[in-house]
């Protein structure tokens, strides 16, 4: 056991990072999965969260990521929400505007052109992306402490912000998610929210009211008061109706909501939602197909660890690990937390697995964020990143088993569902948040673009080595109707002895936002026999024969 | 004397009362800089030279001053104190570096506090120094688990239970630890022998109850989680297994009731823990302890009410006015109100405008059937 704790997780990193064994001669020292390419991809790109102090709650979330095709150029673009301090706040002047970058194809980006401008909002958190008004062009939510935004891509105009859109504002929202929940084909919008936040009735840190393993530190969530998450019905021009009555979309007692997946966790053809609430039961609200939804979070077993005790959850990866055709939940979790791994069972149901598949242990000492379960080594089988980062700056005392800075980790499926944990991107230890993962520089395998919680932007290019008959492939959608992206389908690969399926969605965990496409690392897999799309709609499509090694753009048939 | 103070913290041996404040080796209240305690690393203490405790013999070590150092330690550790134990054998430790019995203390204390890091390293180097003594040490375990440690922690367990094969706690361990590695049988078959050797320990069972509903042995999980709610049915994680073994099973009623159980049990659970996290820094702080008795009347456990009153009885905070309050509410909630006249004569007397007084009153008042008391009670409260 080395001196400080800052150090030591990085040695206990370095002493368990053997994911690559296989790929890399034993006596040559691993080469980082990925590589920190920021300082080019995105210079001088910097987000703000209030002081470095962290002397409250809302200056530690961090900003947001959201990646996509805003200019229709095929290559994959990406938002940077900002946020602001609370000097600026106070004085009623805005936050730090949220910023589009244009990429150039090899995961670097450049500032967009100053139609494309943002006007800055009060304080940033993250968004959702989608096409809400139906015209092929991806539009933008930004979610911010008072305030939910709606600007639609306007193509020569930039975006232009919907003036009456019909959200609730004056609640902190931190997360969102673009999703059809009522199969109408009009995109509609669930907004995560976290608390209720007035620093005027709310002790500063320091003030000795708020303790964390004896050292002074910012006050909440626990004693703060949390705040009901919204659905949004879509008028399909923009503008929303909240439903969040009318849908039964409200729980008992609200949670500190924080991040939100849609999934379709019953396979019945419509869209569920999972929402992460920190330090309260996390919700999964199934999608009743009329237009309600019932939460099942615990009858589900999704709502606490194996223990029945919740968790202080954050971001949340979705993807079907143990291939049955299902989608499978990973949630990240506070420091001294296990991050929970729900794999779902064939009963319709979830068990914990997070300590079994090996994800538990390396991650106790780490308070996690965004995370991403794709197939980063494109070998068959999902592999998850997780951000990591405290919100206390005091987590560098003796004693804390933690620290503030802290090294991103990637856990390599090892192909029997259990994981070896390396350091994504070297040793250098980070303060990160939300992250999203696409393929910024078209070859094929996923990079990552995150945010710390105050500093330069991160992006990560991939660089994992992989086998020489490695495959993939990258499915996008283009729906008849308003839906264009066909968010909310569910897209199945067949093939000799084998299949995997993937749901079509933007929603990117915590504060964050993905391409609308589904990424399958194929392994050696070089011939697919049918390609098969439910849509959102409920119609089915088979396509065959697919070719693999490049993206596809399948087109939604005439009824 | 050494030799029953030391070693086994789980209980401290003797009934040690209230710390006496011209102690030379007490340094109380406000005089002690809490902050400064926490924010000592314990890896800077000082080492003994090599081989200084090389066959340490603790029934055969005699030396006054550390057997008054560590009385006052045991007297801290009793009050709930653990900053100031911590205070005190930090000074122990200047003064005879890596006593055994010191790193062993230092070792539960920091476990107590949640430093498992640190309660790992000094436990350490305790079985370093003493390594006939590594069945004292399933703390050890405990820490090496908590921070998600496993194989480490199976190894640690497994030197314990070859020490003392009948620690039960130690079997605990192990089997948690078996499970989250993914070795549901030999979890299993382990909590099982500790069953055998101790049946009526409800943790056991509750732990049962929820390996064997992920092992997929939900009749054996069901009868576990049964037995466990006969033991102690307060427990959220217990109704927490039997709610996901009964939807399992398809007894959807019983299963809605389990889960309504649990939820309820769970969030009066869930301030508890957090009332707890407080008062692990500021043991005698009379709002917090009134607060905690509060979360757990919510929770409604009377063991764990008296264990509540019997603490704040025994702390500084018992004569102030939550403290009064506290265990004037609390003698209600456990139907010794009878027993409490002069504590709600004194109450009263002192209670002037506090709210959480007359509130305690109003209950007592309640409990005697006292219509008067109740209406001045009510009439304080503005009711």
């Amino acid at each position: 056991m080395s001196e400080g704790v800052g150090p030591t997780l990085i040695v206990v990193l370095n002493s368990l990072c053997v994911c690559l064994g296989s790929l890399v001669a034993q006596s040559q020292p691993a080469a980082p999965p990925f590589v920190d390419i920021s300082a080019r991809a995105l210079p001088g790109v910097a987000t703000t969260c209030g002081s470095p102090n962290k002397d409250w709650i809302i200056e530690v979330n961090g900003g947001g990521v959201l990646l996509g095709d805003f200019d229709l150029d095929g290559i994959v673009d990406v938002v940077i929400v900002d946020g602001s301090n609370l000097e600026r706040a106070d004085k009623g002047e805005p936050g730090f505007p949220p910023r589009l970058f244009l990429g150039n194809g090899d995961a670097t980006f450049r500032p967009a052109p100053k139609l494309w401008a943002l006007p800055a909002g009060r304080w940033g958190m993250g968004g959702a992306t989608g096409d809400w008004n139906g015209d092929g062009r991806l539009d933008l939510v930004i979610t911010e402490w008072g305030a939910v935004r709606v600007f639609l891509n306007s193509a020569d105009k930039g975006f232009v912000e919907v003036g009456a859109s019909g959200l609730v504002q004056g609640e902190w929202a931190a997360s969102a998610a673009a999703l059809d929940y009522d199969r109408d084909g009009k995109l509609d919008l669930v907004v995560v929210n976290y608390l209720e936040f007035d620093a005027g009735r709310i002790a500063k840190r320091g003030a000795g009211e708020c303790r964390w393993k004896g050292f002074d530190v910012m006050c909440g969530p626990e004693g703060l008061t949390p705040t009901f998450d919204r659905l949004y019905r879509g008028k399909g021009d923009g503008s929303f109706e909240d439903v969040t009555e009318a849908a039964h979309f409200r729980p008992q007692n609200a949670g500190f909501g924080l991040g939100v997946m849609t999934l379709d966790c019953d396979d019945d053809g419509d869209t569920d939602v999972y929402v992460a609430n920190d330090s309260t039961p996390n919700f999964l609200w199934q999608n009743n197909g009329d237009g309600t939804f019932t939460e099942i979070a615990l009858r589900r077993g999704v709502s606490h660890d194996a223990n029945g005790r919740e968790q202080a959850s954050m971001g949340i990866a979705c993807g079907d690990l143990n291939k049955d055709l299902r989608p499978d939940l990973f949630v990240t979790n506070f420091s001294g937390e296990n991050s929970a791994l729900y794999l779902s069972t064939k009963n319709g149901g979830y068990r914990e697995r997070s300590s079994q598949a090996q994800l538990a242990g390396p991650g106790m000492r780490f308070l996690k964020w965004g995370t991403t379960l794709s197939d980063f080594d494109l070998d068959g089988d999902l592999d998850l990143s997780v951000m990591n980062g405290h919100v206390y700056p005091v987590a560098d005392e003796p004693g804390t088993d933690t620290a503030y800075a802290q090294v991103p980790q990637l856990f390599v499926n090892d192909g029997s569902g259990r994981f070896a944990v390396c350091a994504l991107a070297g040793e250098t230890p980070l303060v990160a948040r939300a992250s999203a993962a696409a393929d910024l520089d078209g070859d094929g395998d996923l990079d990552l673009v995150a945010v710390r919680v105050e500093g330069s932007v991160l992006v990560f290019q991939n660089q994992m080595a992989r086998e020489e008959d490695a495959h993939w492939l990258r499915v996008k959608l283009a729906g008849r109707g308003g839906n264009r992206d066909g968010i909310g389908a569910k897209v199945t690969l067949e093939w000799e002895g084998g299949s995997s399926a993937a749901e079509i969605r933007t929603a990117g965990g915590f504060q964050s936002a993905v391409p609308a496409e589904a990424h399958f690392g194929l392994g050696a897999v070089s011939k697919l026999k049918s390609l098969r799309v439910r849509w959102p709609s409920g119609r089915e499509q088979v396509e065959e024969p697919v070719a693999v090694d490049r993206v596809i753009t399948i087109t939604e048939r005439a009824p | 004397m050494i030799a029953a103070l030391i070693l086994a913290l789980f209980p401290l041996p003797g009934v040690l009362r209230e710390a006496r404040a011209e102690d030379p080796f007490i340094v109380v209240g406000k005089n002690l800089d809490r902050d400064a305690v926490l924010r000592r690393d314990p890896r800077a203490l000082p080492h003994a030279a090599a081989g200084k405790w090389a066959g340490f013999d603790v029934a055969a070590y005699e030396n006054a001053e550390v057997s008054a150092r560590l009385e006052s330690v045991s007297r801290d550790i009793l009050r709930s104190d653990h900053v100031a134990a911590l205070n005190g054998l930090f000074a122990l430790a200047e003064a005879e570096p890596d006593f055994p019995p010191a790193l062993h203390m230092l070792g539960v204390l920091y476990f107590r506090l949640q430093r498992y890091g640190d309660s790992a390293y000094m436990l350490e180097r305790y079985v370093a120094l003493v390594p006939n003594r590594v069945g004292d040490t399933r703390v050890l375990g405990h820490d090496l688990y908590t921070l998600g440690r496993y194989e480490e922690a199976r190894e640690h367990y497994a030197k314990v239970l070859a020490h003392a094969p009948a620690d039960v706690e130690a079997q605990r361990g192990m089997a948690l630890t078996l499970w989250r590695l993914g070795e549901f049988d030999a979890a299993l078959a382990l909590l099982n022998v500790a069953i055998e050797r101790a049946p009526t320990n409800d943790e056991l069972w509750s732990w049962k109850a929820t390996i064997a509903f992920d092992a997929g042995e939900t009749q054996a999980a069901r009868t576990a989680a049964e037995r466990a709610l006969e033991l102690d049915a307060f427990e959220p994680r217990t109704w927490y297994a039997l709610a996901r073994i009964l939807d399992e099973l398809g007894e959807a009623e019983p299963a809605a009731a389990a889960r309504a159980r649990f939820e309820r049990l769970a969030a009066a659970s869930t301030a508890v823990r957090h009332a707890e996290a407080r008062l692990l820094f500021a043991p005698d702080q009379a709002e917090l302890l009134a607060r905690w008795m509060d979360t757990l009347l919510a929770l409604g456990h009377p063991g764990r009410v008296r264990a509540a009153l019997r603490r704040i009885e025994d702390s500084r905070a018992a004569g102030t006015l939550p403290g009064r309050s506290a265990r004037l509410v609390a003698r209600v909630a456990l139907g010794r109100a009878g027993e409490a006249a002069e504590l709600a004569r004194e109450l009263e007397r002192d209670a002037g405008d506090d709210r959480r007084a007359w509130i305690a009153l109003l209950r007592w008042f309640e409990a005697r059937d006292d219509a008067t008391g109740v209406a001045r009670a009510q009439g304080r409260l503005g009711r």
